[in-house]
């Protein structure tokens, strides 16, 4: 269970790269959404699972205990430096968005890193997205709104960040770039797998 | 030097790493005398770094696979050597650590605990070593590939090691900076009489300077002798297997004919200009015709690389006009038209991958499907047509990137560097597939150092002179004028992240205060203003901000400007609760969710005021310290684990290399015919390519942290101290008493609005 170099310096520039896609996604996003945002009843939040995913993609690749909450807090820092909006506040996100994976992957012993799970750890960064928009930006807004913002933000880090980051670890697994990890070794092992049954299939129809 | 240059050994030696059922190498059998010198040789994939990473120590324990036989250093096993092997990498990046030079020269001596005051001797001694004059706070990003690698090297150095281990040291450089290295390591070796272990393709560059040549093939040693004893029996051997053996050149295609067809890209007054740096003004006529082959040459810097992105239309040029194909400026055209009439090859084949299969990469944009299978074939990759494009090697990739480029037959092809780090095999794969689109009576425009390559082809050369020359350098007469400025090609590396280095006495409080100070007096006072949502409590914080922070010394224009969103951000979250907030006194407006009334305008007015409270302070703190301070004090005044703090600090260092990545992403799928529709597929394209690219980086820069001691066990040395003076401890105790006296006096007169009351219902 102890951190590997590798792990420590691939989870931190993953987390650099989250911290990019951020930024890149804040000029995307944010000016021209802002107004339609500020009428909808909750809603919004099914979008914001974009700032959840290094939390889990981190935690799927390095699957040692912290990998999420760190992943989560580098690109928050990231972000921050490139100029965020909030200054330091950022790191409070992502350390409680970061806490929401970390406390799934935590509660499943650090075992378990299938489909199930990074879904579950996306709704667990969903909850800690909820838990801080309805503290900071929010704290007024009635119960309906609250329900509805923190079911959107859970399904969004369901979909986006959980089921999202499964399949990127997936494609990544594919790409080679993996092979230090046991994450990218399951996936080579398995594609092995299946072209021998290929073979196997193909070895049974030419004897029969 | 004290210490005696090492032994290394291996017996019966093998490698099977983990997910792999065939061993890298097995029974490898070897033995290096103290102070020799050996050139490493073999093909591609038959496991030289992985000895020179297993001699550094830095292989990875048992759960990334099985290790038999013993390898030594000193006769010893090598995990009881640390520090007595140095490792060099390939890349540069891969290895450059802090911001600054010295800084970064002096990361492995801290990690290995040596005293402080040694460490500043082992790095002058170490920058003297590789003839490299650095001003004190001069920044690696800042030197060209050459001074990189050194820089890098005297990294090595400062650990003091008794071997010295280069992997393809200049694989990576232009042909000064190889020359750069190669004269510092000769200089160093000979001084030092370390023992030394190149792998590297190019033979030319290291014969002068090694004893012996060991050549390692299907995981075994198969050749060990005197140079030329070896490149004699072996040479033929050698070149086929994709080395540079002098004298035996790579077969290439004849030189052009003399055709001459229509001018395909015409260039008028041309300058340009890299994303994000200064104009280049080169005032270059240019004629490309069908039939011919243009090689843009010159030094780094002279602005090769942008000029070809210009040409190839992505990239708006800074003065001039380009026109192409009879269709006007290529900058204009649509990405599906480009991808049609120009094949763009970047440097880094993985720049331009977007698919998931080979075969799929082929038939992206405006292809038809035979085409695309054809093209397996030529380039001998129909047995890989199934598998990911990111898993090819590095030959297999580049033949790929030139393919996806023929893929939609268009008549010019624009190259970057088509033949950096290549093998011969590759070269000359690369080389006959150029002249085939030559003689077909296509054109190819390609900036290149690579003289081989530029004779070979029997290009027209167009000679861009070095920044500052005050002449042109041209082989041939072409139509260039004017005189050029200082600038470079290459896309800027300076870190925007590190701003100042250790603050200087003049600095405003804003500026000198520990980043962990800024962090806490950001962030503390913010979790005391959240239990309550009320007027007062936030009225009260933001009056008594306002008045202090002019005390930080911010220019007031600087932090109207970084507040600017949040004034924008704060009233659209005040708008949502004047809907939604929650109901009390008279109601004005309601339908379904929505209710305006009294109770939700107040709420709205406290929300604006609390975020801008909370906000405003945060943004005048935030003074953007530089990564290697900000690293300083999460490891010395917060006693942070040192290495998740060093991991994060070196990963902030690629964050500019990231984002010249994520540039030439974009540009590259705008080359690639994607550029105009699907932005959700194009978006997920660059950021899954960022992704591999990042882990790719990582995983290198792992091996070059870990080969410079990171994560050895032991107490750490931090040279550069994190001091918390007593203006800290005021900034902090003072943010969280205008919190605590905003919270008071709302609990005083009565509007304390406890916020998990709200939550709860």
């Amino acid at each position: 269970m102890r951190w590997r170099v590798v792990d420590i310096v691939v989870a931190s520039v993953l987390g650099v790269a989250g911290g990019l896609v951020f930024t890149l996604w804040n000029l995307v996003y944010s000016p021209l959404t802002a107004p339609i945002e500020a009428v909808l009843p909750g809603l919004q939040a099914l979008v914001y699972a974009v700032w959840l995913f290094p939390a889990v993609l981190v935690g799927l690749i390095v699957r040692k205990p912290g990998a999420a909450l760190y992943g989560e807090l580098v690109a928050a820092a990231v972000s921050a430096l490139l100029g965020g909006f909030w200054g330091w506040t950022a790191l409070a996100w992502g350390l409680v968005q970061g806490l929401g994976a970390e406390i799934v992957f935590a509660i499943l012993l650090y075992r378990a890193w299938g489909l199930v799970p990074a879904i579950l750890a996306g709704v667990g960064a969903g909850a800690g997205l909820t838990i801080m928009d309805l503290t900071f930006y929010y704290a007024a807004a009635r119960p309906e709104f609250m329900v509805v913002y923190a079911v959107s933000a859970m399904l969004s880090g369901a979909v986006i960040a959980g089921l999202g980051s499964w399949l990127i670890v997936r494609g990544l697994a594919r790409t080679g770039a993996l092979a230090r990890f046991a994450a990218g070794r399951e996936v080579a092992l398995q594609a092995e797998r299946e072209d021998a049954s290929a073979d196997e299939t193909v070895e049974h129809r030419s004897t029969s | 030097m004290t210490t005696a240059a090492a032994s290394l050994g291996a017996h019966d030696w093998g490698w099977t790493p983990a997910g792999r059922s065939t061993p890298v190498l097995d029974g490898v059998e070897l033995s290096i005398a103290p102070g020799e010198r050996v050139l490493l040789l073999g093909a591609s994939g038959s496991g030289k770094s992985t000895v020179l990473q297993a001699w550094a120590g830095v292989l990875g324990g048992s759960d990334e696979g099985d290790q038999r036989g013993s390898l030594t250093v000193d006769d010893r096993p090598v995990a009881e050597s640390r520090g007595r092997v140095g490792l060099l990498l390939q890349d540069p990046d891969a290895q450059l650590v802090l911001a600054r030079a010295r800084d970064d020269v002096a990361f492995g001596p801290e990690n290995l605990g040596v005293p402080a005051a040694q460490i500043a001797e082992r790095v002058d001694s170490a920058l003297r070593a590789v003839g490299l004059d650095l001003p004190a706070d001069a920044e690696g990003a800042r030197l060209s590939g050459g001074q990189r690698q050194r820089l890098a090297l005297a990294g090595v150095l400062a650990l003091e090691p008794a071997a010295l281990l280069l992997d393809e040291p200049t694989a990576q450089l232009d042909p000064a900076g190889v020359v750069d290295v190669a004269r510092a390591v000769d200089g160093l070796v000979r001084e030092r009489g370390l023992t030394l272990v190149v792998v590297e393709h190019r033979v030319e560059v290291w014969a002068a300077l090694v004893d012996r040549v060991v050549v390692l093939d299907g995981g075994r040693v198969v050749a060990d002798g005197p140079v030329d004893e070896v490149l004699a029996a072996q040479g033929a051997e050698l070149s086929a297997r994709g080395v540079w053996v002098p004298g035996r050149e790579p077969e290439h295609p004849a030189a052009a004919s003399a055709l001459r067809g229509d001018v395909l890209v015409e260039a008028a007054g041309l300058d340009v200009q890299p994303a994000g740096g200064e104009p280049i003004p080169l005032g270059l006529d240019l004629e490309v015709r069908a039939g011919e082959i243009v090689a843009l040459t010159g030094p780094n810097g002279s602005g090769k690389s942008t000029l070809l992105l210009t040409l190839a239309g992505l990239l708006p040029p800074a003065a001039g006009s380009i026109e192409a194909l009879a269709a006007g400026a290529p900058e204009r055209w649509s990405s599906a038209d480009l991808a049609a009439r120009f094949g763009v090859v970047f440097q880094n084949p993985e720049h331009q991958f977007v698919a998931g299969t080979v075969r799929d990469e082929l038939a992206v944009g405006p292809v038809a499907r035979e085409r695309g299978d054809g093209l397996l074939e030529r380039l001998g990759l129909r047995r890989l047509g199934g598998v990911s494009p990111f898993s090819l090697s590095g030959g297999e990739q580049r033949r790929l990137s030139v393919g996806t480029a023929l893929a939609a037959a268009p008549p010019v092809l624009l190259l970057d560097e088509p033949t950096f780090g290549q093998d011969s095999r590759t070269w000359a794969e690369l080389a006959a597939l150029l002249a085939e689109h030559r003689d077909a009576g296509g054109a190819v425009v390609m900036a290149t150092h690579d003289r081989a390559l530029v004779e070979a082809l029997g290009t027209r050369e167009v000679a861009l002179p070095a920044p500052g020359a005050p002449e042109l350098v041209s082989a041939r007469p072409t139509q260039l004028a004017n005189t050029p400025q200082p600038n470079p090609d290459t896309p800027s590396h300076a870190s925007t992240v590190s701003v100042s280095q250790t603050p200087s006495r003049s600095a405003t409080l804003g500026e000198r205060l520990n980043p962990v100070a800024s962090i806490a007096a950001s962030l503390v006072p913010a979790l005391l203003l959240v239990t309550t949502i009320d007027v007062v409590s936030a009225a009260v914080a933001l009056g008594l901000q306002l008045l202090l922070i002019p005390l930080l010394g911010i220019p007031a224009r600087l932090l109207l400007r970084r507040i600017a969103p949040i004034l924008i951000a704060a009233p659209f979250a005040a708008l949502t609760i004047v809907f939604y907030g929650q109901p009390s006194g008279t109601v004005y407006a309601e339908f379904w969710l929505v209710s305006i009334s009294d109770g939700s305008l107040e709420l709205a007015l406290a929300t604006l005021l609390r975020i801008l409270a909370i906000a405003v302070p945060a943004i005048a703190l935030f003074s953007r310290p530089d990564a290697t301070r900000l690293g300083d004090a999460l490891g010395q005044n917060l006693r942070l684990p040192s290495r998740f703090v060093l991991g994060g600090v070196a990963a902030l260092r690629l964050l500019t290399v990231l984002r010249d990545d994520a540039r030439l992403l974009e540009r590259a799928r705008r080359a690639r015919g994607l550029g105009d529709h699907g932005r959700v597929r194009r978006a997920a394209s660059l950021v899954f390519a960022l992704l591999v690219l990042s882990i790719r980086r990582g995983s290198a820069l792992a091996i070059g942290m870990e080969a410079r001691g990171f994560g050895a066990p032991g107490p750490r040395t931090w040279i550069r101290p994190s001091p918390w003076r007593a203006s800290d401890t005021a900034v902090v105790a003072t943010a969280v008493l205008v919190s605590a006296a905003a919270v008071t006096t709302a609990v005083l007169v009565g509007t304390f609005n406890p916020v998990i009351g709200v939550v709860g219902g």
